[in-house]
C-alpha cells in the first residue's frame, strides 16, 4: 500500500517512441520495456477507480492484453500513457456495467498512517471508506478527471488535451467533482 | 470560467506540488474562503486515499502472459498485409474485369471493339483445350453465325468469310477417321444454316490443309465464268460451273495450271 505520489507526464521513459514502433512491429520485448515502464502507473489509475485489488488486477491486465492487440491502431502523435489511461478508463467503464459494484473490504489505508496508533489506523480507515464511498458518487468524467489529477500527476492543460476538451471545461470538471465529495463527505462550508 | 474556478484550480496544483496546504490557499484568496475550503479539504481526503500497489507476483504473471501471446505475433504481418490488401484487392478487381470482358467479348461481332478480345480468348480457348477438333468446330460454328449477322456490310462480311475459312480449313485438316463423322454433321448443319441466310459457304471439299500451300488466287470474277454473287453480293463460284484461270505467268514463266476443276477456290474481294 502506498500513499498517493504523483508522477508527471514528462517522465514517460526515453526511448518511448522507439519502443511503440517496435512494438507496433509486433515486437513484444519491445511492448513488455512499455509494460515495465507503465504498469504500475496504470494499476493505480484502476485502483484509485475500483478500490479493489481483484479488480484492479483484472482490468489492469485487460488494458494491457487490448492495448497489445490493438497497439498497431495507436497513432505515434500522442502520449503512450495517455493512451493507455484511456484504455483504462474505458475498462473501468465496462466493468461497472457488467459487473456488479463491488464494495471492497481492502484495508487500504494510507500510508502515512502505517505509523499511527490503533485508534487513528482505525479513524483513516472509517475516512478511506467514507472517501470512497464519496468518489462513487461521481460521473465518470468526474472520476477520470480527479484520477488523472491525483493519481496521474497530470495538469488541467494535460488532461484537458488528453480529454480533448478545454481547460476550462476540465476546471468545471473538477469544481463539481469536490463539490460532491464535499457534500458526500459532509463537509461544509466555513 | 469564473475566478473561483481558477483560485481552485491554483491551489489544487499548489497541493499537488506540496507547496501549499489548504490553510495557505484560504488565506490566498480570502474573497472566496468560504467555498474554497470545503472543496480542497475534500480534494485532500482524496489525494490522501490509499492507493494499492501490483503485487510482483501479479506484475510478472501478466508480463509472461503478454510475452506468451507476443510470440505467436509474426512482426511483418502488418506490413504484409497492408501490402496484401490492395494487391489482392488489384487482382480481384482484374479477374473481375478479364472475366466480364470475356463474357461480353463472346457476344461481340466483327467490326466491335470486343471482337478482338473474342479471337484471343478463342485462341486461349484452343491452346488449352484437349479436343481442338470440337473447339474448332465451335469456332467454326461462331464464324459463320458472324457472316450471317454481317452479311448486309460488304467489308466485314468479306473479312469474316477469309476467317470463317482459315477454321474451315484447320477442321478439315484434322479430319480423320475418327473425328470424320461429327466433322460432316457439324460442316453439313453450317453450310445448311448459311443456306438458309443466302450464304454459300467455300466448298468444303476444296479447302486446303493449312499446312500445304495455298494455291494461287484466280484472279477476278469478271473473267471468269460461271463466277456469281451471294444475295448480299458477295461472290462465289459454283464449284462444278467453274474453270478457274491458270495463274498470271510470274517473269514469263509458263502458266501454272490450276486446281482442277472441281478444286475452285472463291477469289475473296468485296464487290465494288
Amino acid at each position: 500500500m502506498s500513499a498517493v505520489t504523483t508522477r508527471p507526464l514528462e517522465q514517460a521513459v526515453d526511448n518511448e517512441s522507439s519502443l511503440v514502433r517496435r512494438a507496433k512491429a509486433g515486437n513484444a520485448e519491445a511492448f513488455a520495456e512499455l509494460y515495465d515502464a507503465y504498469m504500475e502507473r496504470v494499476y493505480r489509475y484502476v485502483y484509485y477507480r475500483v478500490s479493489d485489488r481483484q479488480t484492479a488486477e483484472d482490468i489492469t491486465s485487460q488494458v494491457f492484453l487490448r492495448a497489445w492487440e490493438h497497439i498497431r491502431k495507436y497513432r505515434l502523435d500522442g502520449s503512450f500513457l495517455a493512451w493507455l489511461y484511456t484504455i483504462a478508463r474505458n475498462a473501468v467503464i465496462d466493468n461497472y456495467r457488467t459487473r456488479k459494484p463491488v464494495v471492497s473490504l481492502d484495508d487500504a489505508v494510507p500510508v502515512a498512517s502505517k505509523a499511527a496508533p490503533p485508534d487513528e489506523v482505525a479513524e483513516l480507515r472509517v475516512e478511506s471508506e467514507s472517501v470512497k464511498q464519496a468518489m462513487r458518487n461521481l460521473t465518470d468524467e468526474q472520476h477520470h478527471v480527479l484520477t488523472l489529477k491525483f493519481i496521474g500527476g497530470y495538469s488541467t492543460e494535460e488532461i484537458a488535451r488528453q480529454m480533448e476538451k478545454r481547460p476550462g471545461a476540465i476546471r468545471a470538471l473538477q469544481m463539481r467533482a469536490l463539490q460532491s465529495l464535499a457534500k458526500h463527505l459532509e463537509i461544509e462550508e466555513e | 470560467m469564473t475566478d473561483f474556478e481558477i483560485a481552485l484550480d491554483a491551489c489544487l496544483a499548489g497541493l499537488q506540488d506540496g507547496a501549499l496546504t489548504v490553510e495557505a490557499c484560504v488565506a490566498r484568496y480570502p474573497e472566496h474562503a468560504a467555498r474554497l475550503g470545503p472543496l480542497l479539504r475534500a480534494a485532500e481526503a482524496a489525494r490522501r486515499q490509499a492507493v494499492d500497489l501490483p503485487s510482483p507476483v501479479f506484475k510478472g504473471r501478466l508480463r509472461a502472459q503478454l510475452l506468451e501471446r507476443g510470440s505467436g505475433r509474426a512482426a511483418p504481418v502488418f506490413s504484409r498485409r497492408l501490402l496484401l490488401r490492395p494487391a489482392a484487392a488489384l487482382t480481384a478487381l482484374s479477374l473481375m474485369l478479364i472475366t466480364t470482358g470475356t463474357a461480353f467479348a463472346q457476344a461481340a461481332l466483327p467490326g466491335n471493339v470486343l471482337y478482338s478480345w473474342k479471337l484471343a480468348s478463342e485462341r486461349a480457348w484452343r491452346r488449352v483445350a484437349i479436343d481442338s477438333v470440337s473447339v474448332d468446330l465451335a469456332i467454326a460454328r461462331r464464324r459463320a453465325d458472324e457472316w450471317i449477322a454481317v452479311a448486309t456490310d460488304t467489308a466485314l462480311g468479306a473479312k469474316t468469310f477469309v476467317e470463317y475459312r482459315e477454321v474451315l480449313e484447320r477442321v478439315l485438316a484434322a479430319d480423320s477417321d475418327e473425328n470424320h463423322a461429327r466433322i460432316q454433321a457439324e460442316l453439313e448443319d453450317q453450310k445448311s444454316r448459311l443456306a438458309a441466310a443466302g450464304l454459300t459457304p467455300p466448298p468444303f471439299e476444296d479447302l486446303v490443309p493449312p499446312n500445304e500451300p495455298l494455291e494461287p488466287v484466280t484472279p477476278v470474277a469478271t473473267t471468269y465464268l460461271g463466277t456469281t454473287a451471294t444475295p448480299n453480293g458477295f461472290p462465289y463460284t459454283p464449284a462444278p460451273e467453274s474453270t478457274p484461270l491458270p495463274a498470271p505467268p510470274a517473269d514469263g514463266a509458263e502458266p501454272q495450271p490450276g486446281p482442277s476443276p472441281a478444286v475452285a477456290l472463291t477469289p475473296i474481294a468485296p464487290p465494288p
